[in-house]
């Protein structure tokens, strides 16, 4: 898993490349372009544009049967079950390649939060860091005291705080300078390590680390997994949420996402002679 | 096929003509503009609230205020004629109108409707919705409640607005809430936090206290308990307007601690902040749900005072949320969501700095120091976004903590105080004097962006001295027979005169420098006529007032009363209290008789860390006048600076402004 998310990673990294310094909007917008771009042909080739051509057909027919005659409330009834009737056809029609889409969807769809949910550090800023341990009653007390220690450009501003029995352990840090730091975290004699970004540009981030595990490296692919055989369950860096600018508007990152792409996947439809 | 290209040739040259006329217009009318002899002139007013000449003075020939000393030099320094009472709100008020007292009708931090004799906060009042549908518990309110600015008289801004001039004027007291105008303003002292307070912080400790829930001054105190080193409890919200019970609305508030390191996690909705013991957090956003789809939201700031062997916490009274006020809080409304964008959160409310707590010990000194180093650090970056943008018209930007740190350290640094310790004061002494030093580097770096077409304008409302002895005036009223109480086996009279017989009574002392006659007519149980028996009744008052001596030392406690007539003008005198109360160097009313309470004994020490004042005769305490011009008026007040600012723009001051320019 962790292969393909190299693989992954260096093609979204060249794809953000151009973008990692200008506002978050102008690579939303490229991303959204390119996720149109894709996603048509799926559309178009899986599905039966026949038969949703047919079936938008009789939708409108029906509506226009509504307007028509609109004094006969028989007509009015038996049309609006029409309508209903074509509709779920419709959705039958497009659950198929629906389907197909998906998997290029979420696979972009991850790969672009872990670049737009969060942003790096900025010289100045402290973050608290968060550590868990797997199954901390297994562990002898000793051992359930992890140990932080941050690189250079990175300083721990307060003591370890145990809670849950020392299951969970936080601390706050902060950035120093900028740059691509390194935090340690010492657990049964086996070290861990997490990268923290201090930076104004957009990049790839990992706020979270997972256990190894298939589903963690898919849905966590910014950084490899923790590796075998340590006692920690997760750590975790709280970086700020980034807040995209939309003509004086702060939206999340996934709202304008799918507005963006939709609208592109409206405005391609007929160059790549779709229906959808 | 030419009559085509005709045709288009001919629409690209009427559009092409279209646009040049659009151009030509739009230049000529910018270029009317700038050639005003008005537009490029700038105005940059700095207000360091409470700066003493005497202390500036000092401190400008020790060289410590190398800035200060450059402008004085290059430019003028003189002593500031204040108010009479010299209190911020009736200051501030004279130099926003041009008018004194009796003019804008602001006469004390503290008014009072006579026909209760119950006192309330003299600059703005809030009134609850009028028309509301009671549904149960739920009121559904079908109008707005009302906040209305209470001081009368037009802001010299409305009329720089009035006349084209462009104006941003931040945090100036009394202007709650901001007075309709065109120009970029922000309130300042009188904006209340969301409790609609002027200022309740919340203290959570585990030390065994009688209640679990007290009332304190300014504060609410919460007795809360510890299990497996977490606390769970609430921050305490407003009142919900929308139930008749009023029942206050709540956030979850969870706390863990750590078994030895002295560090706490502090859980509030979707925020998580991790403090060290003797520090402040960052500024968190909390929301407060009322109703469905309703809800308030604030900001506010925690202090970890102690985590072992028992748990201290404060948080500061939860601040309007400048990207959502509840209440207006600045011209035009955006205007303080557009500083929270450049700058982040700041402070709203208008006296931030959290004297209140400092003086019931439930922050210490390094904590306070902290949090005014803070809110100076937020008003400089508010000076510096306006700074960048100003480019013509009049830039106000006010600072507070040069009252509220003179206030809170006065008593290290001087040796007569009561309240001094050797000890504390080795580290405290020089405060003030670091606090002087901050407002010279704010002043310097103003200094060096300024170009020759800015009038630079420092000013200070009043100035300070030593809060040794307090008065209880209302006592000193009722040993005098003016004041008679219901019930004579009671020694004391609890606040708003609970225990006082005002059909017995001929005169009561409310606020910081007022006492009032109960006057036939006019109080609600008046008893005094006007005429002849008033006017004896003013003239026995002031005699014997002015003859009171602290039988401790044998000083003057009052150095003069004033008639209103005798230092007012305007259409508002009448509602000012009757006689006007110039206390001497050292003296001051009590808390308690501030309020209407007569408590026993008639003077004291002040041991409080509030131990500067400046509630004393107008004429001892002037504020500070520096300037790039040269001053000409052998004697400027603070009523003269509003027609100093309009004639400097070539406008003519208001016929109801007393002032007049002074370059």
């Amino acid at each position: 898993m962790n292969f393909i998310n190299i693989v992954f990673n260096s093609l979204f990294d060249i794809f953000f490349y151009p973008f990692r310094s200008v506002d978050s909007i102008y690579g939303l917008c490229a991303i959204s372009l390119f996720t149109a771009i894709i996603a048509l042909p799926i559309f178009k080739y899986t599905s039966n544009q026949e038969e949703i051509k047919r079936v938008k057909a009789r939708i409108m027919g029906h509506i226009l049967e509504l307007r028509l005659f609109k004094d006969d409330i028989r007509i009015i009834l038996s049309a609006q079950k029409n309508i209903l009737k074509f509709n779920m056809f419709y959705l039958r029609y497009t659950l198929k390649p629906l389907m197909f889409m998906m998997i290029p969807m979420v696979v972009i769809f991850i790969h672009t939060a872990v670049r737009y949910e969060y942003r790096p550090l900025h010289p100045g800023e402290s973050a608290i860091v968060k550590a868990k341990l797997h199954n901390p009653n297994e562990l002898s007390i000793k051992d359930r005291e992890l140990v932080l220690t941050a690189s250079e450009g990175l300083s721990i501003e307060t003591p370890p705080l145990r809670i849950d029995g020392g299951k969970e352990t936080y601390w706050r840090i902060r950035a120093e300078r900028e740059g691509i730091f390194k935090l340690g975290f010492q657990a049964r004699d086996m070290e861990v390590a997490k990268r923290v970004l201090v930076s104004g540009k957009v990049a790839r981030l990992s706020s979270e680390t997972l256990k190894s595990g298939i589903v963690s490296s898919f849905f966590y692919p910014g950084e490899p997994s923790l590796p075998e055989g340590t006692a920690l369950e997760s750590v975790l860096v709280t970086y700020p949420h980034a807040k995209i600018n939309f003509f004086g508007w702060n939206i999340h990152w996934l709202i304008l996402f799918f507005i963006l792409t939709l609208g592109f996947g409206f405005i391609l439809m007929k160059p790549f002679n779709v229906r959808l | 096929m030419k009559n085509i290209f005709f045709c288009m040739k001919q629409n690209l040259i009427r559009g092409r003509v279209f646009i040049i006329l659009c151009f030509f217009i739009i230049n000529v009318s910018c270029t009317g503009n700038t050639s005003s002899a008005q537009s490029t002139k700038k105005i940059l007013l700095l207000g360091f609230d409470g700066m003493d000449p005497v202390l500036l003075d000092r401190y400008m020939k020790e060289d410590m205020l190398p800035n200060f000393k450059l402008l004085k030099e290059k430019g003028d320094f003189k002593p500031l004629v204040t108010s009479m009472p010299p209190q911020s709100p009736v200051a501030w008020s004279n130099f926003i109108t041009g008018m004194n007292p009796g003019g804008h009708g602001i006469f004390d931090f503290i008014a009072r409707d006579p026909q209760t004799y119950i006192p309330y906060l003299s600059t703005s009042k809030t009134t609850e919705a009028k028309k509301t549908i009671k549904i149960g518990d739920w009121l559904i309110p079908f109008s707005n409640a009302e906040t209305l600015l209470l001081r009368k008289g037009k802001a010299f801004w409305e009329i720089l607005q009035d006349n084209g001039i462009p104006s941003t004027v931040l945090k100036v007291p009394a202007n709650f809430p901001p007075v309709s105008t065109e120009a970029n303003t922000l309130s300042g002292m009188g904006t209340p936090d969301i409790l609609g307070t002027y200022g309740t912080f919340s203290f959570y400790t585990t030390k065994d206290l009688e209640d679990e829930e007290q009332e304190i001054e300014s504060g609410r105190l919460f007795n809360v308990k510890m299990l497996n080193n977490t606390i769970k409890t609430e921050l305490s919200g407003p009142p919900n307007p929308f139930k008749e019970s009023r029942e206050r609305v709540n956030t979850e508030l969870i706390i863990k601690v750590d078994n030895n390191n002295p560090v706490a996690l502090i859980r509030i909705e979707d925020e998580e902040i991790l403090l060290n013991e003797g520090e402040w957090s960052k500024w968190i956003k909390v929301s407060f749900k009322l109703a469905p789809l309703q809800k308030l939201t604030g900001i506010c700031r925690f202090y970890l005072m102690k985590v072992h062997p028992y748990f201290e916490l404060y948080v500061s009274p939860i601040n309007i949320d400048p990207t959502n006020p509840n209440v207006p809080i600045s011209t035009p409304e955006s205007y303080s969501a557009d500083i929270a964008d450049e700058i982040g959160y700041y402070y709203t409310q208008g006296m931030p700095e959290d004297t209140k707590a400092l003086n019931q010990d439930f922050i210490n000194n390094e904590a306070y120091i902290e949090q005014s180093d803070f809110i100076i650090n937020e008003r400089q970056k508010m000076l510096n976004l306006e700074m960048e943008r100003f480019s013509s018209g009049l830039l106000f930007v006010y600072f507070s903590t040069t009252d509220l740190i003179s206030h809170m350290f006065w008593r290290y640094m001087d040796k007569e105080h009561p309240g001094y310790k050797s000890e504390e004061a080795e580290k405290y002494s020089d405060v003030i004097k670091k606090t002087y030093r901050k407002m010279d580097t704010i002043l310097g770096a103003v200094m060096k962006r300024i170009d020759n077409d800015t009038t630079l304008i420092i000013l200070s409302d009043h100035g300070f001295g030593p809060f040794r002895r307090y008065f209880h005036i209302n006592r000193w009223l009722k040993d005098n027979g003016y004041l008679n109480f219901i019930d004579d086996s009671l020694s004391e009279s609890n606040e708003f005169f609970e225990n006082v017989d005002f059909g017995m009574t001929k005169a009561y002392s409310l606020g910081f420098n007022g006492i009032y006659l109960n006057l036939f007519g006019r109080e609600g149980m008046g008893i005094v006529y006007d005429g002849a028996e008033k006017e004896k009744l003013i003239k026995n008052l002031i005699s014997k007032l002015e003859d009171v001596r602290d039988p401790e030392s044998g000083n003057q406690v009052i150095k003069k009363v004033y008639r209103r007539e005798e230092i007012y003008s305007g259409k508002y005198v009448a509602d000012a209290p009757d006689l006007l109360i110039g206390y001497n160097r050292g003296y001051r009313t009590s808390w308690e008789s501030a309020l209407g309470k007569v408590p026993e004994g008639l003077l004291g020490d002040n041991m409080k860390r509030w131990s500067g004042t400046h509630l004393w005769d107008y004429e001892l305490v002037p504020g500070i006048i520096l300037s790039n011009k040269k001053i000409k008026t052998v004697s400027p007040a603070l009523y003269d600076i509003a027609p100093t600012i309009l004639a400097e723009f070539g406008i003519k001051k208001n016929t109801d402004m007393v002032g007049e320019p002074i370059f």
